[in-house]
């Protein structure tokens, strides 16, 4: 009845549209240690803070000017004029392993799955549905991706190397083309690695998606750091400067937003909701979503009726139920004994649930509980 | 300066929600009963209506009543009450007593619910609970063949219990689907239920394997009674179109709670009701006993839920 609704296909029309920069700039530093102090003077590409996770990229200035204000969660950057400007790093050069992942750190990178592995999958499906980010890129952008992808190639040092696909239309070079039925969830990355190598847990594996690979191409061109993101909004593509303010981003795109509305970064599914419309857009950041007040009926506190439907629609054939009773009353343990860490948190349990309870939320909480250390990561799609 | 800031909802995802809640699927219910409820007062009159609404409303006022002693918040108007007491009064003659329907909609929301803490939490289809205190209770009262003696329909299923199938060979199918056979004033109205219940598997309120389960345990067991005694056995079709058969497995059986959610003991779930329906009108007491065959396999549900697929990732491990 409803599957329409999960499609990933995307109906691609007009080339990604550039957002213009603008006057001042809210950088997201919140659990970043600070590398500079209000009112210095940086330069585009300067490093701004470092995160305690060694794997996580630093935090970078999208646009050269002056620091105007900050606090635990917001850097803001008044936008001046360009002084010398930063040394650009030259990837190429860099010794795959430690020293090209310190190259890509300093370039505003996660490395965390940069490591040798025999097989790399590209993840070339659109993330969410509604979201149409992952195909715009492939087509339209397969030089920069082509470039990450070589980069990528050359540190993973992979055997074989994967694009999975919604259609057999895209190509990279040196891949080989799988088609994955384009629905949600099998564009998460759990899913894709399972679809290409049959496997649920598999061996010696990386996955990218090509938003990623678009940054490191990115990059690589530049030498300077990512200052940019792309991301769907309204079914059309976009490119803005990293910390552009998102009240900004729609008024360009002449979209709406009205009191009591959600403004959900990287995907409804999945995403995150932010309570202010000034919120600067992050490097991660692959779509941008205004879903109305009353678009649908809102969570609420209320206790299971054990319809089963999260169980019925759960990809990783978990007792969401269950899981969410126990994370609700601090039984993590027992949370874990019912198999939380194969939870793929894509949210469809909380999308059927007729109670209208948060289950992802419970669900994202007794992780939290149970593994403290890995919720301050910035979050993303196969990032 | 822009001109002003819009006050944003924060929320946890998912963003999006299919739209289906718990009050709107029982609304769903609800509306697509509604062909029954009107063959229950064409063939039944209106003693019948009195029936189904003291029912409905005895339900929703001793659920109201429970939260209040219960100090939790009233949430009858999710429906489920409401559809538990129509459920329930479709279950019992249409001479019941005033008091007698009060008794079980009281039965069906003290015992089959509120104590379980709500809807979903009762191990137990709350209408079958309800019926079944009725049953021992009062047997005399929720005999439908002794308290409908004034009707000129025929009692299929008692007399098939007391003389065999010869009895009512001749019984034309087209009665017993429009309702003309005596029974549970709602369960009897075969050919509305079934209709309403095949739109409800369509639209996906209701796990289609159990009904599907259902039918094929009533028909397997009566074609292993029907098949070495013909004369004495009824064939499958007389057992699904007579009684409860089609109310269990549509709307008793497939109570959320009470059933096992994935597909093989959904499938094993349906067919221990179904058989468990005929041996009880072959070997039981009861002409009927359609709602006893559900609270059984209710009593397996949680057994037949432990035969479940291992987590993503961890097959390998387990084996």
């Amino acid at each position: 009845m409803k599957s329409n609704v999960f499609s990933l296909r995307a109906e691609l029309a007009d080339s990604i549209v550039d957002v213009p920069v603008s006057n001042s700039l809210h950088v997201f530093i919140g659990g970043y240690e600070m590398l500079v102090k209000k009112g210095a003077k940086v330069q585009r590409g300067q490093a701004l803070a470092v995160h305690p996770r060694p794997d996580v990229g630093l935090a970078n200035a999208p646009v050269s000017g002056k620091v105007s204000s900050l606090d635990f969660a917001y850097l803001s950057i008044k936008a001046g004029k360009d002084g010398d400007p930063v040394e650009p790093i030259d990837l190429e050069s860099l010794a795959p392993g430690e020293e090209l992942n310190q190259g890509l750190h300093d370039l505003g990178i996660s490395v965390g799955r940069i490591r040798e592995a025999e097989t790399l999958v590209i993840n070339g499906l659109n993330p969410q549905p509604s979201v149409t980010i992952a195909e715009q890129l492939l087509r339209d952008e397969a030089e920069t991706i082509s470039l990450g992808l070589s980069l990528v190639r050359k540190a993973i040092n992979p055997k074989r190397c994967v694009l999975a696909a919604g259609t057999g239309s895209y190509r990279l070079e040196g891949c080989t083309t799988q088609v994955v039925k384009p629905v949600y969830p099998n564009s998460l990355p759990p899913m894709v690695l399972k679809a290409v190598t049959g496997k649920e847990v598999p061996e010696s594996t990386v996955g990218f998606s090509v938003h990623k690979l678009w940054q490191i191409g990115h990059v690589l061109r530049t030498g300077r750091a990512i200052d940019e993101t792309v991301f769907t909004l309204n079914g059309g593509n976009y490119r803005a400067r990293i910390g552009t303010p998102l009240v900004d981003i729609l008024d360009f795109a002449n979209v709406e937003i009205h009191p009591g509305d959600r403004l959900v970064l990287s995907g409804p599914m999945t995403g995150y909701s932010v309570f202010n419309v000034e919120h600067g857009i992050e490097k991660n950041v692959f779509s941008v979503n205004v879903v109305p007040k009353n678009a649908y009926p809102p969570m609420e506190d209320r206790p299971c009726i054990n319809c089963g439907e999260c169980v019925l629609h759960c990809p990783a054939r978990l007792q969401p139920n269950l899981i969410a009773r126990y994370a609700e009353y601090g039984m993590f343990e027992r949370a874990r004994e019912c198999g939380l860490d194969a939870c793929m948190e894509c949210g469809l349990c909380s999308y059927w649930c007729p109670a209208l309870r948060p289950m992802q939320h419970y669900i994202g909480f007794a992780k939290q509980q149970l593994h403290p250390q890995s919720g301050n990561a910035p979050t993303g799609w196969m990032h | 300066m822009r001109p002003f800031t819009p006050l944003l909802t924060v929320s946890c995802a998912p963003h999006v929600h299919c739209g289906r809640t718990t009050r709107s699927m029982m609304l769903e219910t609800l509306v697509v009963l509604i062909p029954t409820v009107i063959l229950a007062v064409i063939n039944y009159g209106l003693p019948a209506l009195r029936v189904m609404a003291l029912a409905g409303a005895s339900a929703v006022a001793v659920e109201a009543l429970c939260a209040r002693i219960m100090e939790r918040e009233n949430e009858t108007d999710d429906l489920h009450g409401l559809l538990t007491g129509l459920l329930l009064a479709f279950l019992l003659p249409a001479s019941a007593p005033w008091w007698l329907v009060v008794a079980g909609s009281a039965a069906c929301i003290i015992l089959g619910k509120a104590i379980f803490g709500g809807i979903g939490g009762s191990p137990l289809c709350a209408p079958c609970v309800g019926w079944a205190v009725l049953s021992i209770s009062w047997p005399e009262l929720m005999d439908t063949e002794l308290t409908l003696l004034s009707a000129n329909f025929a009692a299929p299923l008692h007399q098939l219990k007391h003389f065999g199938f010869m009895a009512v060979e001749d019984m034309p199918l087209l009665d017993a689907l429009l309702g003309r056979q005596i029974g549970g004033l709602g369960a009897v109205q075969v050919l509305p239920l079934l209709l309403a219940g095949l739109w409800l598997m369509i639209r996906g309120h209701i796990k289609p394997l159990i009904p599907v389960g259902f039918f094929l345990g009533v028909i397997l067991a009566s074609l292993c009674f029907h098949l070495p005694g013909p004369d004495e056995y009824a064939p499958p079709l007389f057992h699904l179109v007579t009684g409860g058969t089609v109310l269990a497995a549509f709307f008793l059986a497939t109570d959320n709670g009470s059933s096992p959610v994935f597909p093989i003991g959904v499938l094993l779930y349906g067919l221990l009701a179904g058989v468990m329906l005929i041996l009880i009108r072959v070997w039981g007491v009861y002409p009927d006993g359609a709602p006893f065959a559900v609270l059984l396999a209710n009593l397996a549900a949680p057994l037949l839920d432990r035969i479940r697929p291992h987590p993503f990732g961890t097959r390998k491990e387990a084996a």
